[in-house]
């Protein structure tokens, strides 16, 4: 009884301290009745991860109240001995808390299946629903069910900053003395730093972890590496400085790359332009760890808008090179082509995978822990419709918009089909020049003369060649300006400008003249030497 | 020389003496002058041996005896001066040139010295000159010494000469030692010379029968009876009472009997029989045999009625073949035939290929198209064509689209006719079958179909639904799928007839006909649910296809009745069937259309000028009719510019034929060969094997060997076909279509089916107008997308369309129910009816 009323005065408590201390902090989501804290005005580096951890005990595991005190407690003990300062897992203050606020481990009596199946059912909504007044900054959600002879220990991590709810992790014991052991194993895999963005200079940003100024006893935890990879979101203020709102930013990570105990700097890496940069009010830029959960992804294209283009049958390429190296790439292999003039390089020597999409419009990447963060090249024929980078094994699904190239990819294929006339006419072309140099040279001018005349009194094929492409290009860019399809229009004309230009130099009227200059020379030189062999 | 010389002088000397020791008042030589040269030659001759004749000489003998010749060598006789030796009657031999008249010469003087004395009557004292003169000349033979080189010309009495051995009697000699010793090849080379230096030489004929017969023993005795009996044929001929020839004939037939018959090969035995008998008639060994044969007829015969009894009547009326094999002249067997073939009707088929022969072709073929049609019924199948094709089903009474094209509700028949040979089909199986169909990783998963299909569910034993994702096309053409289940059916019914028999084979709901046996160049098929067993007439119970290296055996075959039915028949072939009252020629619904494609990995065949090239250098309206057509039907084939029937809705008129054109293909070579960097490497191309593709394959092989680029045809081996990773550049392929807009993509996917992941060969423009034409959802966009994809591929040459062919088949009359225009081969095999063809006795000949 006694405890029971404690525990309400502690929550009454909380209630009123909560409202009266952070007045200034408490903000709604926007997508969530509940309540969000905006952060403390103390330095990140400065602030401990506030954590809770709710333990929910299936009952098939029989585990009696002895058993899991004891293994609560256990893991108090390891995460005191190995996280230290940074991880807190009570309030240092004199107010009462309630259940749902309190720090510390804690039993699940909530979730209605205490297993696996039952966290992966959860959505980042119930937890807000569930804890709108918490004053933890992360919530490990544990489940112990049995397996077998073990039991099967799962979990997930929910971060309060970002609102977001990471994928299930399991791990397995066969020994219950070990069972504290495992789910402290499971939060450090499942624990993902946060970070804030001080400053942005062009492809890097300074940021500074939580918690940073505290050292863990046990280094592999809780440290940030080289390498680690950060998803960047903003949280949006409004001027009583509540969240209104927060929000993931599409296709871009950060990369770790330099520490020091306060400050980190990363490399960006964004299929978007200069997302980052520029100064915003009432805009909090934050970035939360992201590692590789899921074997694969399964990606699909949609068309973006009203389309109802069909992305099934798109080319996919993975690179690990951005859209900047692949161009410095290029530009370097053209250069060397031309001043050397080796045998051409292979230009997609970047390229390390290639895919079609299904039927779906979908493909399947897979995670590579090595090179977590690839390059994602979406073409369409001649074009590059998305190039985003992305880190296969994040999510279990992701889609991304692709525009409408269909007008465009039709003119590539008629102009493919005109290139292959185009090529028919050149060769046929060369082929009765040859015949009449042949006749010359024999001395044979009647034939040489009706040839040419041949030549000339046909309809020049440079003329038939451009009417046909001007009928491509006036069709095709009439439709994409009815579909008000700029870019579409732009790539048709440069695609027409192009086979102009081969049709221009191919079938150039003046090859004739220059043809019939070299014959008649070849004339007045077998005149010449008849005139030569007369007068011997 | 002396010796030479001093020879003659004692020749003519002993001639001296011989004349005058025979008797003889006088020796006349030929001419008028000789008289008086003679005497003195002969007085010479006289004065001069005692001087030149020394007493040693004297006792040397003056000429050979007759016993003393030897016969000339061979080389002798080939080599040196044919000479003829002259015995006189005291067996002493004058060698000398060839006199004349020969052969027999003094046979034929005898005979005209007989015939002088019926000259007629002379008139004048002169005439009876004459006749005194020239009838002593008759007692007279002309004769020239050899090696007397003066006056070498005598003549001689006849009286005195005993006998004449002329040159070619001593060959004649020398031919019969050699008959003796056993050399009959140098015995035959003389036979030779002798009949080339005089025709029908007296004895000729005897040595000649004589080697005939040596030679046929010659050939048993080493095992070449087929030439030993050439050899006893020829003899008979010639000589049909020759002694022993009989015995040997007997002998070497009754050998070659028994090897045929221990081969099973009772038309060779009976062909040697017959060729026996037709020399003698009344030789044992044909008794015997032909005893034999009846005997195994007979015995074969009764296992037939003992199976028939048994109500066995494949079994039966394959022992009633097997008798007709055996012995047709068998008095019984027309009845027994008859009886057994129209309870179990047979139908042998002659083919060049079958679809269970492995082949390095991996493609669609006619065997193979055969194949499929006999063994399985889809769920639609193509019933005609009419610029588009219409559809059938056999297994539903109704089906009806609502929902706006979304579900499409099905009802099956629950009753089926008598002559239908599938199990009965129930709910159930379809949509288990096409729900393997729409899960992934099943073996049966179909990507395309599962883009169409979102469920199926079946309502009732015999109703079912099926919804839609996307709305297809042509729902009849989504379903044009057989069902690869076994049937549920017999696990519900309550037929005992199906439960007591266990199945011999695996029979699945869609089966028509199923494979009962596969052997060596025979491949037989049942019906998979035989007719009831109390109908008044039975439609044809099965197919056996029975392969032939060519196709000139399988004609050669269906003429001599062992196969009734030609699936396929050579355009230039046509009018001869036509004209023939026992045959009836058919002519499919829609043409072949025969395409080249090429291999997408094939690295030179990705640059467009040499594929341009290629295109360019073939003439194809040349190869079309004088090859294939034979200029004989010219409106049994026509040029296509794409890879399907030209009458069909969505076939673009509009594209205009690629003529030749030899220089263009030359300068498009030379070009591609820039692009290549060397020389052409030698491409490879595989080809269908049907007859006409591969006639043609060879000429367009020679007409790309013209501008330099060398093509290899891979033979259709079975060794071949079990090469790890073939490599080929060229599939020549044989296709019909009947819905270009489903079929296209499978088709220029080339065997990888309608998948995405086999479309990653193409361009993207292509690649995507496929998905789109694969995902149109009315008629118009898809021919009028159809139709621009047709033009694109012709003009990028990515495939070349050669020509169409018009289909026939040849049916003996014996065969009823076969459709008019047949879409394939097996339409309406179930009810085809046939009646047997009994075998010509007197047409037995070698196969």
């Amino acid at each position: 009884m006694l405890l029971c009323d404690c525990s309400k005065i502690w929550q009454f408590f909380i209630l009123f301290s909560g409202l009266f201390l952070f007045t200034e902090t408490v903000s709604v989501a926007q997508t969530v009745t509940a309540s969000v804290q905006s952060i403390e005005p103390q330095h990140i580096s400065l602030r401990p991860y506030r954590i809770r951890v709710d333990i929910a005990y299936a009952p098939a595991a029989r585990l009696n109240p002895a058993n899991r005190l004891q293994i609560e407690q256990q893991l108090q003990q390891i995460i005191e001995r190995s996280v230290g300062e940074k991880w807190i897992l009570s309030e240092k203050t004199t107010l009462e808390t309630s259940d749902l606020t309190a720090l510390g481990i804690q039993q699940n009596h909530w979730l209605q299946l205490a297993s696996s199946e039952g966290l992966k059912r959860l959505q980042a909504e119930d937890l807000l629903k569930r804890y709108p007044d918490s004053l933890f900054d992360k919530l490990f959600l544990i489940s112990i069910d049995p397996e077998g002879i073990g039991y099967r220990v799962s979990g997930r991590e929910f971060d309060y900053l970002s609102q977001r709810l990471s994928p299930l992790l399991t791990k397995r014991t066969f020994e219950k003395s070990f069972l504290s052991e495992t789910i402290f194993l499971s939060m450090r895999d499942l624990f993902s730093s946060v970070l804030t963005i001080e400053t942005v200079n062009g492809d890097q940003v300074t940021v500074s972890e939580q918690a940073s100024q505290y050292l863990t006893p046990d280094p592999t935890i809780g440290t940030l590496e080289k390498n680690f990879l950060f998803l960047p979101f903003f949280r949006y203020l409004n001027r009583n400085r509540e969240v209104k709102n927060i929000q993931f930013i599409p296709w871009t990570y950060l990369i770790m790359e330099n520490i020091n105990r306060k400050y980190a700097t990363c490399a960006i890496s964004s299929g978007l332009r200069g997302i980052l940069g520029g100064s915003r009010r009432r805009v909090e830029t934050l970035a939360i760890q992201i590692k590789p959960r899921y074997a694969q992804t399964n990606l699909t294209l949609i068309p973006r808008g009203l389309s109802n283009q069909t992305s099934a049958g798109m080319k996919v390429q993975l690179s690990p090179l951005d859209p900047r190296e692949v161009r410095q790439r290029q530009i370097a292999a053209k250069k060397q082509k031309e001043q050397t003039n080796p045998p051409p390089p292979d230009s997609e020597d970047y390229i390390t995978g290639e895919y079609l999409t299904n039927r779906s419009g979908a493909i399947t990447l897979e995670a590579d822990p090595q090179h977590p963060l690839i390059w994602l090249y979406v073409r369409s024929g001649k074009a590059l419709v998305a190039n985003v980078p992305y880190i296969p094994g994040i999510d279990s699904e992701i889609t991304i918009q692709i525009p409408d190239d269909r007008i465009r990819l039709n003119v590539e294929g008629e102009l493919a089909v005109l290139n292959g006339e185009l090529i028919e006419a050149v060769a046929s072309h060369s082929m009765k020049l040859a015949r009449i140099r042949q006749w010359a040279r024999n001395n044979e001018w009647p034939k040489v003369d009706a040839g040419i005349s041949e030549l000339e009194s046909g309809i020049s094929p440079k003329q038939i060649f451009q009417d046909k492409l001007n009928v491509i290009q006036v069709t095709a860019v009439e439709e994409a300006q009815s579909q008000n399809n700029k870019a579409a229009q732009s790539r048709i004309n440069g695609l027409c400008r192009e086979t102009a230009g081969r049709i221009d130099r191919f079938l150039d009227p003046a090859g004739i003249i220059d043809f019939k200059t070299e014959i008649q020379d070849l004339k007045q030189l077998q005149k010449q030497d008849s005139d030569d062999r007369s007068s011997e | 020389m002396n010796i030479s010389a001093r020879k003659i002088g004692f020749y003519l000397s002993s001639l001296t003496l011989i004349l005058v020791a025979s008797g003889l008042s006088t020796v006349f030589a030929q001419d008028e002058t000789k008289p008086n040269n003679i005497p003195a030659k002969s007085d010479t001759a006289k004065n001069e041996t005692p001087e030149s004749e020394s007493p040693d000489e004297e006792k040397e003998p003056s000429l050979p005896r007759i016993e003393e010749m030897q016969i000339p060598s061979v080389e002798d006789l080939l080599k040196k001066k044919p000479v003829d030796w002259i015995v006189m009657e005291n067996d002493l031999v004058l060698i000398v040139e060839p006199v004349y008249p020969r052969p027999d010469t003094l046979g034929q003087l005898d005979t005209a010295l007989k015939e002088s004395y019926n000259w007629p009557k002379p008139k004048s004292k002169e005439e009876i000159d004459e006749q005194r003169k020239m009838r002593a000349a008759l007692n007279f033979i002309q004769l020239t010494l050899v090696d007397e080189k003066e006056n070498p010309e005598y003549q001689i009495q006849r009286k005195s000469v005993k006998q004449i051995i002329h040159h070619e009697d001593q060959i004649l000699k020398r031919i019969d030692q050699l008959l003796q010793t056993n050399q009959l090849r140098t015995a035959f080379e003389m036979l030779l010379v002798l009949d080339r230096k005089h025709h029908d030489w007296p004895g000729f004929d005897q040595r000649q029968q004589q080697l005939l017969f040596l030679e046929a023993k010659d050939r048993q005795k080493s095992e070449q009876y087929g030439n030993a009996l050439a050899f006893i044929e020829d003899l008979h001929g010639r000589s049909p009472e020759f002694p022993g020839l009989s015995r040997l004939a007997g002998e070497v037939v009754d050998t070659m009997i028994t090897q045929s018959v221990q081969e099973g090969s009772f038309r060779k035995a009976h062909s040697y029989l017959k060729r026996l008998s037709d020399m003698f008639p009344r030789q044992q060994t044909v008794t015997k045999w032909k005893d034999s044969f009846l005997n195994q007829s007979e015995a074969i015969l009764n296992k037939a009625d003992q199976a028939a009894k048994q109500n066995q009547f494949q079994q039966a009326i394959h022992s009633a073949i097997e008798a007709s094999t055996v012995w047709p002249a068998n008095p019984r067997l027309h009845e027994t035939l008859l009886r057994y073939h129209n309870r179990y009707p047979v139908i042998n088929v002659g083919v060049i290929e079958t679809a269970l022969d492995s082949s390095p072709y991996f493609l669609e073929r006619n065997s193979t198209r055969r194949h499929q049609k006999l063994t399985q019924i889809p769920l639609f199948e193509v019933s005609r064509v009419d610029q588009t094709p219409q559809y059938q089903s056999r297994f539903f009474e109704q089906w009806e689209p609502t929902d706006l094209g979304r579900r499409a509700d099905f009802i099956l028949r629950q009753s089926y006719a008598t002559w239908e040979s599938h199990p009965i089909l129930m709910a159930a199986d379809i949509s288990q079958s096409l729900r393997n169909k729409i899960t992934p990783g099943h073996s049966e998963y179909d990507e395309r179909f599962d883009s169409f299909v979102n469920s199926i569910t079946s309502t009732a034993p015999f109703t079912f639904s099926i919804y839609f994702d996307r709305v297809p096309l042509r729902t009849e053409w989504l379903m044009a799928t057989p069902i690869h289940a076994t049937p549920l059916w017999n696990h519900v019914s309550n037929d005992a007839a199906n439960s007591t028999a266990p199945p011999k084979h695996e029979i699945l709901v869609s089966n028509r006909f199923i494979v009962d046996q596969h052997l060596p160049h025979q491949v037989s098929y049942v019906r998979a649910v035989p007719e009831p067993t109390d109908l008044r007439e039975y439609n044809v119970a099965q197919i056996n296809e029975i392969q032939y290296p060519t196709f000139e055996k399988s004609f050669q075959a269906l003429l001599l009745g062992e196969v009734s039915v030609l699936p396929f028949l050579p355009a230039r072939l046509v009018s001869f069937f036509q004209e023939q009252e026992e045959f009836n020629v058919v002519q499919s619904a829609i043409p072949l259309s025969h395409v080249l494609q090429f291999n997408p990995e094939s690295a030179p065949l990705k640059i467009i000028e040499l594929r341009r090239a290629l295109a360019y250098s073939i003439d194809r309206q040349k190869i079309l009719t004088e090859s294939l057509l034979h200029e004989s039907k010219l409106l049994n084939g026509r040029l296509i510019t794409a890879p399907y029937y030209t009458g069909l809705q969505t076939y673009n008129q509009q594209v205009p034929q690629r003529e030749y054109n030899f220089p263009l293909a030359v300068a498009l070579a030379v070009a591609s060969q820039k692009k290549i960097g060397g020389a052409f490497p030698s491409l490879q191309m595989l080809c269908d094997p049907n007859p006409e593709a591969q006639e043609a394959a060879q000429e367009l092989i020679k007409g790309w060997a013209r501008i330099g680029i060398k093509v290899t045809l891979i033979p259709n081996t079975a060794i071949e076909a079990e090469k790890q990773n073939l490599k080929w550049d060229i599939v020549y392929r044989t296709v019909n279509m009947t819905e270009p807009v489903m079929e296209l993509w499978p088709f220029l996917t080339v065997g990888k089916g309608a998948q995405i992941a086999s479309l990653e060969i193409f361009p993207d423009w292509m690649r995507q107008k496929l998905i789109e034409l694969d995902e149109a959802t009315d008629w118009d966009s898809a021919t009028a997308l159809l139709k621009k994809l047709h033009h694109q591929l012709y003009s990028m040459a990515h495939i070349i369309p050669l020509w169409e062919i018009d289909q026939f088949h040849v049916f003996r009359t014996n065969i009823k129910g076969y459709a008019d225009r047949p879409l394939n081969f097996y339409d309406n095999v179930e009810q085809w009816i046939t009646t047997p063809i009994y075998p010509k006795i007197e047409s037995f000949t070698h196969k």
